[in-house]
């Protein structure tokens, strides 16, 4: 790898890290209680139907 | 090393590597599927097809992982080289896989004549300003897209009309790709599943690729770090370049030197393979020639050059003794220059 590919390396994987920790954490502590989200899939797979 | 287009330059070791591959999606999803019919059979048709669908799905998150483990694990270790020397064809074959899980999705919508409900949804722009309910589908379709580029560049015409460093700065796009998948899995199955499997998975998975890079990338920072003086580099005595192997240096502001010994000739290169980039520093020198350690792709000492009838050069580099110490000359001469020596 060339000088310049492994700077870009060592920029981008610490941002990648920030934010994929940062997304997968946000959607864990949003995503709907269980019976929401029980009564969310039937309408949904109606919707998807009609 | 190649004198003429050919759509796949296939060997044993490639055939074996392909035949593991093919073998080991085959498993995955027949394993997945069988224990999750006898588990929970399907009742109805897009029951059935869904199975399919996370069987592919996850069979391709799993290829991902292993491919960008791949690169730092052979940094880190030179046991893993065997890994990466097939690598373009893992990652063909894991866009066919996804390609598969997309099938399987556009299936799902038809056994529910439901398709124009897929457009509805990706088209449906207030989504895309929400976190949960993003369309996350769109994700995936990006995802697919880098693949099918990377895929479609894979082959090294491609390699060679593009120039190794923008294919490879293009096949950097993977970690977008495989971000994207990652959210396209947060934002969509994990939203639905209360399994703590899957964020397990997902952190367990993201964090071994991020760390492996991050740590590779860590420990290179020691080799960038260019060598002191003006004008020429000092390498070290010559009992301490490893016989039939190289050691790195950096130029200042300029590319790594790998400086090889063959007995008692010395030479310096470019560490830069001429067809990949690869660590040509960290290869070995065998029948007499500078042997990459990535694809075996072979140069002169002497000149850089490759032994006929193939025709890549390296740049070389100037080398003397001086008072028991070997130095470089930063200074790149043209490709293919002869500038070894010989210590007596």
């Amino acid at each position: 790898m060339t000088r310049a590919h492994r700077s870009l390396h060592r920029i981008i994987w610490p941002i990648l890290v920030l934010l994929i920790v940062l997304g997968v954490a946000l959607a864990l502590w949003r995503r709907p209680p269980p019976e929401h989200a029980g009564a969310v899939a039937p309408a949904l797979s109606q919707e998807r139907v009609a | 090393m190649s004198v003429g287009l050919r759509a796949v330059q296939w060997n044993r070791d490639k055939v074996i590597y392909d035949a593991i591959l093919v073998g080991g999606v085959v498993l995955y999803i027949g394993g997945y599927l069988a224990i999750a019919w006898h588990t929970d059979p399907p009742r109805t048709q897009p029951d059935a097809i869904d199975l399919w669908i996370r069987a592919s799905g996850s069979c391709a998150f799993l290829m991902l992982t292993i491919i960008l483990s791949i690169g730092p694990l052979a940094r880190l270790d030179g046991r893993f080289l065997k890994l990466l020397y097939n690598r373009r064809h893992f990652g063909v074959l894991t866009f066919l896989v996804a390609c598969f899980h997309f099938a399987c999705l556009l299936d799902w919508y038809i056994s529910l004549q439901a398709l124009p409900n897929l457009a509805a949804e990706l088209t449906k722009w207030g989504d895309y300003t929400k976190f949960i309910g993003f369309p996350f589908k769109a994700l995936g379709l990006a995802a697919l897209l880098i693949l099918f580029l990377l895929a479609a560049t894979s082959h090294d015409f491609w390699l060679m009309f593009l120039t190794p460093r923008v294919w490879k700065f293009l096949h950097m796009l993977l970690y977008a790709g495989y971000g994207l998948v990652v959210m396209h899995v947060a934002l969509g199955h994990m939203q639905g599943d209360r399994s703590p499997l899957v964020p397990i998975m997902l952190f367990a998975s993201f964090g071994i690729v991020a760390g492996l890079h991050l740590v590779a990338g860590w420990r290179e920072r020691r080799t960038d770090r260019a060598a002191e003086g003006n004008g020429w580099l000092a390498v070290g005595a010559l009992a301490s370049i490893p016989d039939k192997g190289a050691r790195i240096v950096a130029a200042p502001a300029g590319e790594r030197i790998a400086v090889f010994r063959d007995g008692n000739q010395i030479g310096a290169v470019t560490n830069l393979c001429a067809h990949q980039n690869g660590p040509l520093g960290e290869g070995r020198i065998i029948d007499g020639c500078i042997t990459c350690p990535w694809h075996g792709y072979q140069y002169r000492l002497a000149d850089g050059c490759a032994p006929p009838p193939f025709t890549e050069k390296l740049v070389t580099y100037r080398v003397r003794l001086e008072r028991g110490i070997i130095e470089v000359d930063p200074t790149p001469l043209a490709p293919g220059t002869p500038a070894a020596i010989v210590v007596v």
